[in-house]
């Protein structure tokens, strides 16, 4: 029995074009490429289900030292699909409920099985390779997450996600505190700004810097000196960051962003709600919450 | 080998490591000198600074940054000798009592430093180095800290220095916040001494207090209990430190 997928139909039998694997056995390397370019390599749900299993897969590939990821076309990854359907009940359902909520940022970011943990725990070496925007979910979950970042000139990092969904939980991550530093984790989160690559070198995010042209050609041979460790010494040393990142707690999960203000009523809301309950109770709040409900197609 | 302490300035001592490969061949008798001394001069209500010395071996550099290549290294720790295995990895070993030293310690690097002598650097408070210096990569040896290295240099760049192996010289290893300051070789004990000064102005129970509060820092973070890992790792005889 496999583990529940979600999403629609179509997105889900999208997925396998939009997220492809390429091994190269001899070098000990594996490549996933994100395709889906015309949305800057936007992340499905079912596509970061194809990645998670791609994982599970190479974790049990003795052959294979080093996954690498990237993107086709001018970007790496903007981020997150927000448009998709979700397992919704109706399409276009767009208010949640709190264990629906609950449900998706725990698939995300905030479970210990969730999405967020498949890179950060790998046992094999996990290197993102960048070009364009990486943003959003693609900054704090992929790059973030991984062990080596090698960025072309041209690259955009940052919680871009925070302009439209609030304060990102890249403020609280400590994985990103410990990587880029505890101020410009919190200038990324409140401010969604945007690193330029020297930048993300500067503060360590990156461990390379490329001109655009040449990024293939420095990831190829940056991650084939990796490649070429012997097998035992490289899983050791994967093994030891991990362990050291446990002992610091380093991956703990951190509630999204994402989930409080895309999920959760809006603060227009929230506000009339209480100037409801203000003048007629709790109970009068409820009765207006149901008539705008009405007023919005019968949903809560 | 043997580790000569020198008055450097008022309240700080430089202890002198005649012979850093014996530190890397895990010599039991050297290790326990080096941390012997330490452990004298951090007991001494004269001292606050103690300054770690001839980390380096001046000859040759012997390897160039940003490549996979590995200098000579030490005995692998899972295949080393029980005693010096706990020396170096111990609780009471040389590289803890460098961390949660009750003093000050700074390290001055002048030349091409083994393994160990880049994980005694990554435990010191402070680091100076010459321009001529190189760090071997501290990971090849046990007893380097990856929470420790997470709180000096940020995450992706220890794991970068970790994964990709190799030396780093000076310029990249201050650039990385492994290191403190870069001086041409003729001016690095002056400024070591500077420092040394600077630092002795403190008084001395603030010294201490804040080494105190150092070390609980260290345990909050992970530090002790990456250290209690690996040697309960090696103890189990297991190759996965």
């Amino acid at each position: 029995m496999s583990r529940p997928k979600w999403g629609n139909e179509a997105s889900i039998a999208a997925a396998p074009a939009q997220v492809l694997l390429d091994l190269d056995v001899d070098a000990g390397l594996a490549w996933i490429t994100l395709n889906r370019p015309e949305k800057r390599n936007a992340l499905s749900v079912p596509m970061r289900d194809r990645i998670a299993d791609i994982f599970d897969e190479l974790a049990l590939d003795d052959r294979i030292k080093v996954i690498v990821l990237r993107g086709n076309g001018p970007s790496f990854c903007s981020g997150n699909e927000i448009n998709e359907d979700w397992g919704q009940r109706e399409a276009g359902y767009k208010r949640f409920t709190v264990s629906h909520a609950y449900r998706y940022s725990s698939e995300l970011t905030w479970g210990r099985t969730s999405f967020s943990q498949v890179i950060a725990r790998s046992p094999k070496v996990v290197v993102s390779s960048v070009q364009g925007f990486c943003a959003a979910a693609a900054y704090f979950l992929l790059a973030a997450k991984s062990d080596l970042v090698i960025v072309a000139d041209d690259a955009k990092i940052g919680a871009l996600e925070a302009r439209f969904l609030g304060p990102a939980s890249s403020v609280a991550s400590l994985n990103l505190n410990r990587t880029i530093g505890a101020k410009a984790a919190r200038f990324s989160g409140y401010t969604g700004s945007v690193m330029n690559a020297r930048q993300a070198f500067d503060c360590g995010f990156a461990c390379h810097v490329s001109p655009l042209a040449d990024l293939a050609a420095d990831t190829g041979r940056i991650v084939r000196e990796v490649a070429a460790r012997p097998a035992g010494d490289l899983a050791r040393l994967k093994a030891r960051i991990k362990r050291g990142e446990s002992e610091m707690d380093n991956n703990v999960p951190v509630i999204s962003g994402l989930l409080a203000s895309h999920f959760f009523r809006s603060h227009s809301d929230e506000k009339s709600f209480w100037a409801a309950v203000r003048e007629g109770g709790v109970g009068n709040a409820l009765k207006q919450d149901k008539e705008q409900a009405a007023e919005r197609g019968g949903r809560p | 080998m043997t580790v000569t302490a020198e008055p450097l300035a008022e309240q700080a001592v430089l202890l002198r490591v005649p012979d850093p490969a014996a530190l890397d061949r895990r010599d039991v008798a050297a290790g326990e000198e080096l941390r012997d001394a330490l452990l004298r001069a951090a007991d001494d209500d004269e001292i606050k600074v103690i300054v770690l010395a001839g980390l380096a071996s001046t000859g040759s550099s012997p390897a160039t940054a940003s490549t996979a290549s590995t200098v000579a290294g030490p005995t692998p720790p899972e295949q080393a000798d029980p005693a010096a295995r706990l020396f170096y990895t111990g609780v009471r070993g040389l590289h803890q009592v460098t961390a949660y030293c009750k003093k000050v310690v700074i390290a001055e690097a002048d030349g091409a430093c083994g393994p160990t002598a880049s994980a005694l650097c990554l435990a010191a408070d402070f680091v100076l180095a010459s321009t001529r210096t190189t760090f071997a990569s501290p990971f090849e040896v046990a007893e380097a800290n990856y929470p420790l290295a997470v709180l000096t240099m940020r995450a992706n760049r220890a794991k970068a220095w970790m994964l990709r192996g190799g030396a780093i010289d000076a310029a990249a290893a201050f650039e990385a916040d492994f290191v403190n300051q870069v001086l041409a070789a003729p001016d690095l004990r002056g400024a070591v001494t500077d420092l040394a000064r600077q630092v002795a102005l403190m008084p001395l129970d603030g010294v201490t207090i804040s080494k105190m509060n150092v070390g609980a820092a260290f345990d909050v973070v992970g530090v002790g209990r990456e250290f209690d890992a690996v040697e309960a790792a090696l103890a189990a005889g297991g190759a996965r430190w």
